[in-house]
């Protein structure tokens, strides 16, 4: 691992680095949530108990199962195929959850694939309402479609564009996901070659990008909207500096419901609005992910 | 590249349906709302990917379904032993023996299912049983090209 990136942990944790660094080398176990617009989560988790999977109940997400054993690929059940669940790490609820959109509101997924959370959300609107879910990749766009159709979704309207345009749609949401592009550093466990490639200029790259972002959201949202702002990064730069742009803009931090820890009003040289600790912090060591989310509301 | 409304009498729905042409003629089930921000979007020249769930192609004026139409199409149905079921979704046709219950006659388009009704997939009656026209197991066909590419 970059040595600049170990320095940064010892700064940010402590004693505690080492458990960090450690959590990144431990087995990575899979979840999924359950599709509660095809079916009952009770009956299929029933069923799969039945076929030798060993399922856990989420702590962040009641409709949400980790995978303990799999007696054979869990991505290729008929139940899978019938739509009855999406294999998605369960801690990405937690922006979904957070924003808890309702079936008459107009929403916005700024990076929506491979969907995980747009299916989510139209599980919780009940498919009414609708959701713009932009995505710039076409072969993502392709992975989205696929899953909108496998999940019987029918209140997304996808388009392929750079959400850092989504002001041209002439359009204003009642809420936005911005489940912002990142270094990716919280799944390192899923996804270790990034324990290499990882460095310190890579946080500052991204976030440009997610204050370009911010400043999108904050023009096609409504007075009084909701915006949820999330990332799978530890990183300073890609999470409480984004905040505190997006509080210099006008938005106001709100209190979250789930868990985790406090986010920091303060590290290094940096001090952030007196309020960031409304924003929440996951780690790997204590909550299996890397993970930040921010609920904020636009006032003016 | 405009969506516009469509009828189709081979599905059944209470939502809307999308007919839009791009290499070709591709229908959507949208909801309501959905269909109204679509009307939105395109007075700006914007047109989206795709809308709600992809249920087929017109060509020519008829309707061919995908697999994500299955739970929504005015067909008559065929109830499948689950091993017979598992070699389908591999691309597999269906043989007599291994048919539960059969409606529909020689020739028919009929929706295959499991013992508890689940879609599984579509196929034509044949003298043998049923021909296989699509399944459940593209989805994931579908992923595993993806990942190969």
């Amino acid at each position: 691992m970059n040595e600049e990136i170990v320095r940064r942990y010892e700064q940010m944790f402590g004693d505690e680095y080492n458990k960090v660094l450690a959590s990144f080398s431990r087995k990575y176990v899979k979840s999924i949530r359950i599709n509660t617009l095809k079916i009952k989560q009770d009956i299929i988790a029933e069923r799969l108990k039945k076929k030798g999977f060993v399922l856990q109940k989420s702590e962040f997400n009641e409709n949400s199962f980790k995978v303990l054993r799999e007696k054979y690929s869990i991505s290729s059940t008929p139940e899978y195929l019938m739509g009855y669940y999406f294999i998605q790490d369960e801690i990405s609820s937690v922006p979904v959850l957070e924003l808890n959109p309702n079936e008459n509101e107009l929403v916005l997924d700024m990076a929506a694939s491979p969907g995980g959370k747009t299916t989510h959300m139209a599980e919780l609107m009940k498919n009414k309402g609708c959701i713009v879910s932009l995505e710039i990749n076409k072969d993502r766009m392709e992975s989205l479609k696929a899953n909108v159709s496998r999940l019987g979704v029918k209140n997304v309207v996808a388009l392929r564009m750079d959400a850092r345009r989504a002001d041209e749609l002439g359009l204003k949401f009642d809420k936005i996901l911005l489940d912002a592009p990142c270094s990716g550093e919280g799944m390192m466990v899923r996804d270790r070659k990034r324990m290499d490639s990882l460095n310190l200029e890579e946080y500052n790259r991204f976030s440009v990008l997610q204050k370009e972002l911010v400043d999108t959201a904050y023009k096609v949202l409504k007075k009084n909207g909701i915006v949820v702002y999330s990332t799978c990064s530890m990183a300073i730069e890609e999470n409480e500096s984004v905040i505190q742009y997006a509080i210099d803009k006008g938005f106001k931090l709100v209190k979250q419901e789930n868990m985790g820890d406090e986010a920091k009003t303060e590290f290094l040289d940096n001090k952030f609005d007196k309020t960031m600790n409304l924003a929440k912090r996951f780690y790997p060591h204590k909550h299996g992910t890397g993970f930040f989310t921010a609920k904020m509301v636009k006032n003016f | 590249m405009k969506y516009e409304k469509v009828d189709l009498e081979e599905v059944k729905t209470k939502d809307i349906l999308l007919a839009v042409t791009f290499t070709k003629k591709q229908v959507y089930m949208v909801s309501e709302k959905a269909w109204e921000v679509i009307q939105t979007i395109q007075k700006k020249e914007r047109f989206p990917f795709f809308a709600g769930i992809y249920i087929g192609d017109m060509i020519k004026d008829k309707y061919y379904p995908s697999i994500s139409a299955g739970d929504y199409l005015k067909l008559k149905k065929v109830k499948v032993k689950d091993d017979a079921l598992m070699k389908f979704t591999y691309g597999r046709d269906i043989q007599n023996r291994d048919i539960i219950q059969k409606e529909g006659e020689l020739r028919e388009m009929v929706r295959v299912v499991n013992k508890d009704n689940e879609f599984v997939g579509l196929g034509y009656i044949r003298e043998f049983g049923i021909k296989r026209v699509a399944d459940i197991g593209e989805y994931l066909r579908l992923e595993k090209r993806k990942n190969q590419n």
